[in-house]
């Protein structure tokens, strides 16, 4: 390997480490389990190693690797032989609460908002409006950006987007009246 | 104030406009209603703290040590790897002309038989595909766990050993019982010598490596908290009445298995195989069923 080979390479390696936080928290969140999580994130990383061939040096890394972990956790799914489904964790009941007036979330909740009570809400959700709750709100991608690595059309990812915001809302609401 | 019936339109411009994702005219409308509307001013506002204390909060989960060894233990595997071939120059016949000219001049077949026989195989592999994705005949797995134990047996002894405890196997015995919850087997295996041992994780449990060597080869001796996912039915086969799994591992024979709810597991070097480690297995089944 030359010196602009072995540059390259650590250049590569680097913006992979610098994305392992994303891609583990958001398979953590989709998978509802850590050890999973580190499972789906070990084969996106290696996939990601045998595809190098594929990454163009100018491209840019994050939408990239995130197209392989969709991948891995659809590859994950058909292994297990399921659907995109919801994680474990108990339900809660919404009732009511499908009003046109739960969209904006009050001080009084954010301020006692915890983060058991944020994985539960976001672990109610279908997944694929987890899914595009995390790439937008978290992880910062564009609506563009998560139409063209889900494979979704942009009215999908935008109704998607708002729907899974809604209810995620919803049931941090519900949280509180418990 | 906004009308109810709006409302649904209202969440998701400002949603969008949050998002940057709005048209400069329907940005330049939308500010416009915003200065005289302080509902709208309030709904967007608490959007805004709301979308901030949700990212801070889930961008606190961070990938764990053990993912990052994980990681680097690849990294260091993928060094390790000759580079891959050079693409043919554009003077080079294509690969699917090498390919054909070649079924072609050792058959002496036309060129459509072969393009049909090679579409045909395709059908069929895309057959057994659909089959394998139906249950029909059992898919192929991850095999993620034997990657991952050869991955941290690289990082912790190639090429230098990095030994958290080392003697005779009794001080290595009493080293780890006080830091393990079953207890450890340091099996005494003739012909390879005990060089040590090292504490590491998997699946947030702690687990044994004890490295042995002899005549230039080493392998190790695992220890671990087993899941149901570790064992692979397709890599599955027979041993002493014993079921062990069996497989390649990041170039590196693995050997795992199951004994009174405690996985263990041989990791050999490049040079060996897996039929190779089995008597090894074997020795180490009968020391355990008597320890």
């Amino acid at each position: 390997m030359d010196k602009f080979d072995q540059s390259a390479d650590a250049s590569f390696k680097e913006q992979l480490l610098n994305e392992l936080d994303a891609l583990y928290r958001t398979a953590r969140y989709l998978a509802g389990d850590p050890q999973l999580a580190e499972d789906i994130v070990h084969d996106v990383i290696a996939k990601a190693l045998e595809s190098k061939h594929t990454f163009r040096a100018t491209a840019a890394m994050h939408p990239w690797i995130f197209t392989i972990l969709r991948n891995t956790i659809k590859d994950h799914h058909r292994r297990q032989g399921r659907q995109p489904q919801n994680t474990g964790l108990e339900t809660l009941e919404l009732g009511s609460t499908d009003s046109s007036d739960v969209f904006f979330v009050d001080d009084y909740v954010l301020s006692h908002m915890l983060d058991e009570h944020i994985e539960q809400a976001l672990a109610q959700l279908p997944e694929e409006m987890r899914l595009a709750v995390l790439m937008a709100d978290v992880e910062g991608f564009s609506y563009k950006e998560i139409a063209e690595i889900l494979g979704w059309p942009p009215g999908t990812v935008m109704s998607r987007l708002h729907r899974g915001r809604k209810k995620l809302r919803q049931y941090l609401i519900a949280y509180r009246r418990i | 104030m906004t009308s109810l019936q709006s409302n649904q339109n209202i969440e998701q411009l400002l949603g969008a406009y949050l998002d940057h994702e709005l048209p400069k005219r329907e940005i330049r409308a939308l500010e416009a209603r915003l200065a005289e509307d302080p509902a709208l001013q309030d709904m967007l506002a608490s959007e805004r703290r709301f979308r901030m204390v949700f990212r801070e909060r889930i961008q606190r989960t961070v990938a764990p040590a053990s993912l990052r060894a994980d990681v680097e233990s690849l990294f260091a595997e993928h060094a390790s790897q000759p580079a891959t071939t050079p693409p043919l120059s554009p003077s080079s016949p294509s690969f699917v002309d090498n390919i054909l000219n070649w079924l072609t001049a050792s058959w002496q077949f036309p060129r459509w038989v072969m393009v049909t026989g090679t579409l045909l195989l395709l059908v069929a592999t895309f057959s057994y595909s659909t089959l394998q994705t139906s249950g029909v005949v059992p898919a192929k797995t991850s095999h993620t766990s034997f990657r991952r134990l050869a991955g941290k047996h690289i990082v912790y002894f190639t090429p230098t050993p990095v030994l958290d405890v080392s003697g005779d196997a009794a001080e290595i015995d009493s080293w780890f019982q006080s830091r393990i919850s079953w207890p450890v087997t340091v099996p005494d295996l003739p012909g390879w010598q005990l060089v040590g041992g090292r504490l590491g994780e998997f699946h947030h449990q702690p687990m044994v490596f004890l490295l042995y060597e002899g005549d230039g080869q080493s392998f190790s001796v695992i220890e671990f908290t087993p899941r149901e996912t570790d064992f692979p039915e397709d890599l599955r086969q027979r041993l002493d009445k014993t079921d062990i799994y069996a497989s390649l591992a990041m170039e590196r024979p693995v050997v795992l298995w199951q004994q009174n709810g405690v996985g263990y597991g041989l990791i050999g070097d490049e040079r060996q195989t897996t039929e190779g480690l089995l008597p090894l297995v074997s020795e180490i089944l009968l020391q355990i069923s008597l320890n």
